[in-house]
């Protein structure tokens, strides 16, 4: 990805930078996933989300430049991710305030699900148990079964019954990590029409990935979620929770402007 | 993104754990906004545009992280490398 013309420079890059800081920059970056992944992972969510009724102009908008776009889009997870699973493997000790951890970690957020929480109907998508087969190497992230998105074609009206997702294992991804995003960028991209297909992205993301890479992310849009489909009690439960993990969250904003849109009591019937 | 770079699989376990501990220990003095337009923009190279679209703040905001992270880190560094001296 280039750097448009009111980008900094990068400071892997700044020639005045301290050279062991650019060649631990350079090496960070070699471990996250190559524009030829992210190419493969264009394909692959074109395919899987090429429907008419779904009106993603992002998505598509993205699909068409996947050089940068998507690699752009696939880069934030890979790079929240990455770099929780990276903290993970070489500073186990230091896990305080992260914000890459943080946003990634489902571990620290299953700590706060206590009894207190009011539970929730549906699965809860972010609390979950790490894995028990989780790649080795350094920056690998939590690997699910695979399983496909094709329920995305077939769940993009807000009639969706969550119950429904599919959960089959289906044609081999591009990669677990790219998967991941793509669930999860769908999801967003789908909150503000189709927020009960939202849901149930959220839902499959967190079955896949329970301990995934952009947990914060994932829980924010099942909030917005929740939100829009008038779910007060489910949607301030689980903002509850992820703030009271995560009480200096990037995505707080977005947490307090989706729970504004709630009714109030008396609006309630 | 180079590609045919040597992965991290590589690299011994040993010198993957030195950089990455070096590293994350300047992230270390980046609180979360500053820390996650830090890695976005330095290491995942995304637009700082994307990178104001990811953490859902204005696209200043996103600038003034970046820069305040970058100027911490930097700061970081010198006194990794000054403690290294000494």
């Amino acid at each position: 990805m280039r750097d448009a013309d009111d980008n900094p420079p990068r400071l892997f890059e700044a020639e005045d930078a301290p050279h062991e800081l650019r060649a631990w920059l350079a090496q960070a970056r070699n471990d996250v996933t190559s524009s030829a992944e992210a190419q493969q992972l264009a394909l692959a969510v074109q395919a899987r989300f090429a429907t008419p009724e779904l009106r993603w102009p992002r998505l598509r908008s993205g699909l068409q430049r996947p050089g940068k776009v998507l690699v752009g889009l696939v880069a934030i997870g890979l790079g929240l991710g990455g770099w929780y699973v990276l903290h993970e493997d070489g500073r186990p000790d230091m896990a305080n305030d992260s914000a890459m951890r943080t946003v990634s970690s489902g571990r620290a957020l299953q700590e706060t699900q206590s009894p207190s929480v009011p539970p929730t109907p549906t699965p809860a998508p972010v609390f979950n148990a790490r894995p028990t087969d989780e790649e080795p190497t350094p920056l690998s992230v939590a690997r699910a079964p695979h399983s496909h998105l094709a329920h995305a074609r077939h769940n993009e009206r807000d009639t969706v019954d969550h119950s429904s997702v599919s959960l089959h294992p289906g044609p081999a991804p591009t990669s677990s990590r790219d998967d991941e995003f793509a669930l999860l960028r769908a999801a967003r991209q789908a909150v503000g029409d189709h927020p009960n297909h939202a849901l149930a992205l959220t839902e499959e993301h967190a079955r896949r990935f329970p301990i995934g890479m952009l947990a914060q992310e994932r829980e924010t849009i099942a909030i917005e979620a929740l939100a829009r489909l008038g779910r007060a009690a489910q949607a301030q439960a689980r903002s509850r929770a992820l703030l009271a993990a995560h009480p200096d969250s990037p995505y707080k904003g977005r947490i307090d402007a989706a729970l504004s849109r709630l009714p109030s009591p008396q609006q309630v019937p | 993104m180079p590609e045919g770079t040597a992965p991290a699989h590589q690299e011994t376990a040993m010198e993957g754990a030195e950089w990455r501990q070096a590293l994350g220990r300047l992230l270390d003095q980046l609180d979360e906004n500053q820390r996650a337009a830090f890695v976005l923009y330095e290491i995942q190279q995304l637009s700082m545009k994307e990178v104001a679209e990811a953490l859902g703040c204005p696209l200043q905001t996103a600038y003034f992280r970046h820069k305040s992270a970058r100027d911490r880190v930097l700061e970081a560094f010198r006194r990794h490398t000054a403690e290294g001296k000494a």
